[in-house]
């Protein structure tokens, strides 16, 4: 299982140095080997479910002699459902980039360093301990900066600089932390229930905020999300795809492992630090909400639906209830899986059509007829309609509010306020979402109510991407369904996960 | 009832998949109607689609006895359903069906299949039918699902089937009204959704048992899921006002009624007629559902306070009856006054709920007035849409004075609307009759009991009674003028080759009027086989005079006399003091008629244009848009000054030291590209 554990996460660093040797001789093909190793690291992860699944926690680290461990891996239900997660929706990604980057001449470069990315997120995931994570927390934010300005426009080097520099200034932050931790307790390693000893030293309050403000600068939560509008457009839609679904997760994944596994959810329920970082992630869910009703370019507006819905994550974690972590852990998979939707859709819309702006998008449900149903779906996922993923997350946070009252986290009215600002929240994202679904299925439409003209898809010509492109955002859809309604199978390990954490 | 004596529902039998199957029936019914319609195979669609809508009827037809009546299986009685699916969505999904729950299935399934043999022949040219018959079908699926559950929770997911399957309904047209509408509808549903959401997360987490049913755990109303949690009367009134809220736009009741006159006249007249005859009654459902499940009987004590949240609720039907009922005979638009007829019918049925929540354990003549009406309602609603639509789609009119007449052209349609107008108006021999008379003699007998005590409150009751009355002759005023005018009176010479309408449709319509005049001839039938037995799962005391009346439970019959003595008949006791009584009150109402005949013609008021800017529907669009904008600039001035703060702080600063001057060119997409751009 060691062994496993080993390839599952070094599959795509080398997997992304044997990418780059293969475009050296068929460029055509390195498409295709990235999705194969997306696929193959997924397969990997897969193979340690079994163990991990009853309970077992697969730990390997490097030891000499008498000095302890300065790099480990540990496979346990939280890590393994992320490195589940995140390898799915790669190979996914891969897999549309396919017809995506089909006529671009760095494509290689692209699927590169998106494999350098995805082996950053496995190491966050399964690392054993603070450096760890640290130093693959680096690889992903620095070597993701690729994907961000593949295009190379003036545009999106600019968005790039502002998303490696402030992941820099994320990163030293976070580093300064982690050694300041070392100093206080003497290892690098998470523990459950957190270290006493954090909270006596007089260092607490800026060590909590360091380790927060280093995760939420990749989590992008209020305020240090102003990169996300800048990013998300210009990356290509794939990259976009994993940018929101995936890699700010990695930071919210950070914020669970500080504060459950670094402080302990007993010792920050204190005003100066969970109460605060309660109420910036409502502020997150509803400040994204609102901008991104404001929005005209559907990337950008996506952009802010992903800000307000990591803010449902951080809400989960925060709650500091049992409920509430399983809730936001559950909304980590289920926002993943709609985003992606949502972003590949998009990428289809514009790869087809060119259009990027909502308001061009009217009647597109009769153009792209596929596309627009999977978008559909996704959308009221978003909005929290049943049977999909988005529903089960909504209510299951909104019990969590409600056990967190009943532990005495938070008062009895705190308690409804935050289920009403679920309640909100979905309510600003069926605005959000709404008039791009509406408009594209009944949008161009005959202004005379008396002429009942013919089915409209005689006269519309249909340009639905490719099955390449098509059937990977299918399969995604259709877990999005099969998740939620069978929602007992990923609340199984979700459950685990929140035993081992908690 | 204490726990003992209720009967032990069914479920390690097959018979308690059936609601399952009677969900999915129409769903399987729905995915060979698009293929049907893929293939162009019209004539296999439609009979797809009647064969569907049959098979569903006769199942839950089967339902009769298992759920109502009871069965025996190996010595031991069964009565109800239960079906649980663990694990469903995070939480469970449960199945099941009691008597109250079958009642509205029924007429659900019953009206639907009129309603889609009407449709098969109503939509045969126009565009999309395929698409319009896949969400008809499974808008058959999510309502008898809303009927066939057992909490909340299973509840509100089809709750939701019914805004998503609903609104393809409204917006199928695709012109310019029905595009706004469907938004409308939709916007306003999710609300609605959303209140019962939130209501719902509240009552698991306060209660822990989201079960639709009154039942025994009813009385522990400190017992809660999460301990630490306690339900106070504040919080139990809040959950009771999200999920009324919730429901209540989905009836279209006062206040939130507006989406209803826009959305149902858009829709094409077969998810017309089921809109307004069905799909409202699934916020009916769900209030009565609450209403019991929050606030369930209590003993009638001597001297006890009445029941003000009763009152309200009761005022609240008195609202919705008096302000739907105001518009429809100030328009002259045929389809939007029957849209707010809907909604003013609603208010009828509501306000028998409120008595039924005024007279506590006593409450059974407010409880059954209100199902009676339920039924009645949906048989006269969908045919006078029916009627509507073929009528309007033949003479391409919308306005009723530019019609007239056409009982000539199409004979069958016109007697359909005539027994509807009787049937609404509470004439005796049709159904209505019974239904307004019980939901009269509910809040008489409210006002009798309480106004010996001269319980506070007491003057809101008698004026209840008053505005019912007023709303009643309004009801009779604008159907009887809508019937002179358009089916009646000189025919405008250019609709002399208006069209018939077809056999099909006949088909549908003659079902109707059969069933009209038979509830009507029959008013205890119904009684004694499914609002009798329905009554019982309310904990309403089985005992009092009121229930005894309606339905006693030892002998199964029904002895409330209505147009007659049902127990021993005789042409006699057609003129008892009882039967006078009823139809005096229909005199009552048809003076109440006269007087409003009067002010319309001669005060001018059937003149009378309504401005714009008293639409109440402008004045929600328009401040809900003005808040949205307003909330979405805001955080964009908000997102602007923190992105050029911060990117300053964070990138600009930094970059700016190692190029001073190259750089700024490829600073300016950074800037032209901040917050200010999307004002």
């Amino acid at each position: 299982m060691k062994s496993v554990l080993f390839i599952a996460i070094f599959t795509p660093l080398i997997g992304a140095l044997f990418i780059y040797w293969l475009s050296l001789f068929y460029e055509m093909l390195s498409n295709v080997a990235a999705t194969l190793i997306c696929g193959l690291t997924f397969v990997f992860t897969a193979c340690l479910y079994p163990a991990v699944g009853q309970g077992r926690i697969i730990e390997v680290a490097w030891q000499i002699g008498t000095i302890p461990a300065l790099f480990s891996f540990r496979a346990d239900a939280l890590g393994i459902f992320m490195a589940l997660v995140s390898s799915l929706i790669w190979t996914i990604s891969s897999w549309y980039a396919i017809e995506y980057l089909m006529n671009d001449k760095h494509k290689a470069r692209y699927q590169c360093f998106s494999l350098f990315s995805l082996s950053g997120i496995m190491g966050i995931v399964l690392g054993g301990n603070m450096l760890t994570l640290y130093f693959f927390f680096e690889i992903m934010a620095i070597l993701s900066y690729m994907l961000i300005v593949h295009d190379e426009s003036a545009f999106s080097l600019a968005a790039g600089s502002k998303y490696l520099f402030m992941g820099i200034i994320g990163g030293i932050i976070l580093l300064l932390s982690i050694i300041l931790t070392r100093n206080i307790t003497g290892t690098f390693d998470f523990t459950n229930g957190g270290y006493a000893v954090l909270r006596s030293s007089p260092y607490f309050l800026f060590l909590f905020w360091g380790f927060i403000i280093g995760f939420a600068v990749k989590a992008g939560i209020f305020p240090l999300h102003i990169w996300r509008p800048y990013a998300y457009p210009a990356a290509p839609c794939p990259a976009t795809a994993l940018l929101s679904a995936v890699m700010v997760k990695a930071g919210a994944f950070g914020i669970i492992k500080t504060v459950y596994g670094i402080f302990g959810a007993g010792r920050i329920n204190t005003p100066a630090t969970g109460k605060i970082l309660l109420i910036i992630s409502i502020i997150t869910i509803i400040l994204g909400s609102g901008l991104a009703i404001a929005q005209k370019e559907i990337k950008r507006m996506l952009a802010y639906s992903s800000m307000s819905q990591i803010g449902y994550v951080i809400l989960g974690v925060i709650l500091l209830s049992g409920k509430g972590l399983a809730g936001g852990i559950y909304h980590i998979m289920a926002h993943a899986l709609a985003k992606t939707v949502l972003f590949l859709c998009a990428g289809a819309i514009i790869y087809k059509t060119g259009i990027r702006e909502i308001k061009d998008m009217k009647g597109i449900g009769q153009k792209m007829p596929l596309t627009m149903l999977c978008f559909t779906l996704a959308a009221l996922s978003m909005v929290g309609f049943p049977p999909f993923v988005g529903f089960v997350s909504k209510w299951i946070l909104g019990v969590g509010a409600l056990q967190a009252a009943s532990m005495n986290v938070i008062s009895q009215t705190t308690g409804i306020v935050i289920i009403g600002v679920l309640i909100l929240s979905s309510l600003l994202t069926a605005v959000y979402y709404g008039p791009i679904v509406m408009d594209g299925w009944f949008g161009s439409c005959p202004q005379d109510p008396h002429d009942h003209h013919p089915l409209p898809d005689m006269a519309v010509q249909r340009c639905d991407p490719s099955w390449i492109m098509i059937v990977p955002i299918f399969v995604l859809v259709i877990s999005m369904i099969v998740f939620a309604i069978y929602a007992q199978w990923p609340m199984r390990l979700i459950g685990l996960a929140v035993n081992q954490i908690l | 009832m204490t726990p003992a004596e209720l009967p032990i529902t069914l479920k390690e039998s097959s018979i308690a998949l059936m609601p399952l199957v009677i969900v999915l029936v129409p769903v399987i019914g729905a995915i060979l109607v698009a293929v049907c319609a893929r293939c162009k195979a019209w004539a296999a669609q439609n009979a797809v689609i009647i064969l569907t809508c049959l098979v569903s009827l006769g199942l839950i037809l089967a339902l009769y006895h298992p759920v109502v009546r009871g069965v025996y299986i190996e010595g031991v009685f069964y009565k109800g359903l239960d079906l649980s699916l663990p694990g469903i969505m995070g939480f469970h999904l449960r199945f099941g069906a009691d008597s109250a729950g079958l009642i509205f299935a029924l007429i659900t399934s019953f009206i639907w299949t009129l309603s889609a043999t009407f449709g098969t022949s109503y939509m045969v040219k126009r565009h999309a039918k395929g698409r319009f018959f896949t969400f008809y079908m499974l808008g058959l699926a999510s309502c008898l699902g809303i009927y066939l559950v057992r909490d909340f929770f299973s509840l509100f997911i089809f709750f939701e089937f019914v805004t998503i399957t609903c609104y393809a309904l409204v917006a199928h047209d695709e012109t310019g009204d029905a595009t706004f509408a469907g938004k409308l509808f939709l916007y306003v549903s999710v609300i609605g959704g959303l209140c019962m959401l939130f209501g719902t997360i509240l009552m698991y987490g306060y209660t822990g048992n989201i079960s639709l049913y009154p039942s025994a755990e009813l009385t522990r109303y400190t017992t809660s899921a999460l301990p630490g949690l306690v339900l106070t009367p504040r919080i139990r009134f809040l959950i009771f006002f999200l999920l009324v809220a919730g429901f209540a736009i989905k009836a279209g009741l006062w206040l939130v009624h507006i989406w209803l006159p826009v959305a149902h006249p858009v829709a094409p007249p077969p998810a017309h007629a089921v809109l307004s005859g069905l799909v409202v009654k699934v916020g009916i459902y769900g209030m009565l559902r609450t209403i019991f499940r929050l606030y369930p009987a209590m003993p009638l004590t001597h001297g006890a306070q009445m029941n003000m949240i009763g009152v309200g609720v009761i005022w609240l039907g008195v609202l919705t009856m008096f302000f739907g009922a105001l518009p429809a005979l100030l328009t002259t638009h045929f389809k939007r006054m029957f849209a707010f007829s809907t909604v003013s019918q609603m208010g009828f049925i509501v306000f028998g709920l409120g008595c039924c929540m005024v007279l506590g354990t006593e409450g059974a003549m407010g409880l059954a007035g209100s199902l009676y009406y339920i039924m009645n309602h949906a048989v006269f609603k969908s045919a006078f849409f029916l009627c509507i639509g073929i009528t309007c789609s033949r003479t391409n009119e919308d306005y009723i004075e530019k019609m007239g007449g056409m009982r000539k052209n199409m004979p069958i349609t016109a007697l359909t609307f005539l027994f509807a107008v009787l049937s609404i108006a509470g004439i005796p021999f049709t159904g209505g009759f019974a239904s307004k008379t019980m939901v009269h003699h509910a809040i008489t007998e409210a006002i009798a009991h309480f106004g010996h005590a001269h319980a506070a409150g007491i003057a809101w009751l008698k004026w209840a009674e008053i505005m019912f009355i007023i709303s009643a002759g309004m009801t009779l005023c604008y159907t009887t003028r809508s019937f002179y005018l358009v089916y009646m009176g000189k025919r405008p010479d250019y609709l002399k080759n208006a069209e018939p309408e077809t056999n099909t449709m006949r088909a549908a319509f003659i079902p109707m009027i059969i069933s009209i005049i038979l509830i009507g001839l029959f008013p205890n039938f119904l009684l004694e086989k499914l609002i009798g037995p329905a009554l019982a799962g309310f904990g309403l005391q089985s005992g009092s005079h009121a229930y005894k009346m309606i339905f006693d439970v030892n002998t199964g019959r029904s002895a409330l006399p209505l147009l007659y003595n049902p127990v021993n008949f005789s042409l006699g006791s057609m003129f008892s003091h009882e039967v006078l009584h009823n139809v005096s009150g229909v005199g009552i109402v048809a003076l109440s008629t006269v007087g409003w005949y009067l002010i319309g013609i001669f005060g001018k008021m059937f003149s009378i244009r309504v401005p714009e800017y008293l639409n109440l529907k402008n004045w929600y669009v328009v401040i809900s848009r003005l808040v949205v904008f307003i909330f979405s600039q805001l955080c964009a001035g908000l997102e602007f000054v923190l992105n050029g703060f911060l990117s300053f702080l964070l990138v600009d600063f930094w970059q700016a030291q190692e190029a001073e001057g190259e750089q700024e060119e490829e600073r300016v997409p950074l800037l032209a590209q901040s917050g200010i751009e999307s004002l």
